[in-house]
């Protein structure tokens, strides 16, 4: 399962705030990059001299998002006397 | 002597069973345990739930700053996954820039059966780092 929100928390001397961002829009955005790499990598696969370096890059790009499920339970937590910044990946 | 040696041995006396049968079920129980050793580095590789943690604490009087990155361990092992994966070109790129920073690290050096003794070696790995700024601790639980 890919990672569904982000959790960033700020805290420094004057205010305080934090967000949940949903991933799924950050997943949207990229939609347009997927189907133009699907393309060219189609493209790519079809030129019999390209074909095996095409393959070899494919198989690389399906597995990021195991990378990116993977992810999950990430969590960078920085603190000083006047600023704390929270991330973490749910 | 375990329970079930001494139960085949007992049955021997008794005449329940032969020599023969007797010799195979010992021979039988010798095998169980080589089994379970095959068994246990892939319980090893079992990282779910598992951490890898850096922390930088400051020492007092000096830097405020304290830094704390939780990874999933299952993110090292994706990623350790993943350089198998980089096409060949790439990896001679990537091979000559880590060789132009000056570390002395061959990709092909890890391949699956290194794995385990990475993620292995990770999860018992703790380091500890005391610098005069502060004190930096590398570990997983």
């Amino acid at each position: 399962m890919l990672p569904m929100l982000l959790r960033v928390k700020i805290r420094d001397e004057e205010r305080s705030f934090g967000f949940y961002l949903p991933m799924v829009l950050i997943y949207l955005l990229f939609i347009p990059v997927v189907l133009l790499g699907a393309i060219a990598v189609a493209i790519l696969l079809a030129i019999p001299e390209t074909s095996k370096q095409a393959q070899s890059y494919l198989r690389l790009l399906l597995a990021l998002p195991s990378l990116l499920s993977a992810s999950i339970g990430t969590e960078v937590d920085i603190q000083s006397d006047t600023k704390d910044i929270v991330i973490r990946i749910i | 002597m375990n329970e079930e040696r001494m139960r085949i041995l007992q049955m021997l006396s008794e005449g329940k069973l032969t020599p023969d049968d007797a010799e195979k079920l010992l021979q039988a129980l010798e095998v169980k345990p080589r089994e379970s050793e095959v068994v246990n580095p892939n319980r090893t590789m079992d990282v779910k739930g598992k951490y890898l943690f850096v922390q930088v604490d400051p020492k007092e009087g000096k830097s405020s700053e304290r830094v704390s990155v939780k990874v999933p361990l299952a993110l090292v092992k994706a990623g350790l996954n993943i350089t198998k994966l980089i096409p060949v070109e790439a990896q001679d790129k990537i091979q000559s820039s880590i060789h132009e920073s000056g570390i002395p690290f061959n990709l092909s050096d890890i391949d699956p059966q290194n794995y385990e003794e990475i993620m292995e070696a990770l999860e018992q790995m703790s380091i500890d780092v005391d610098t005069d700024e502060s004190t930096v601790k590398v570990f997983c639980r």
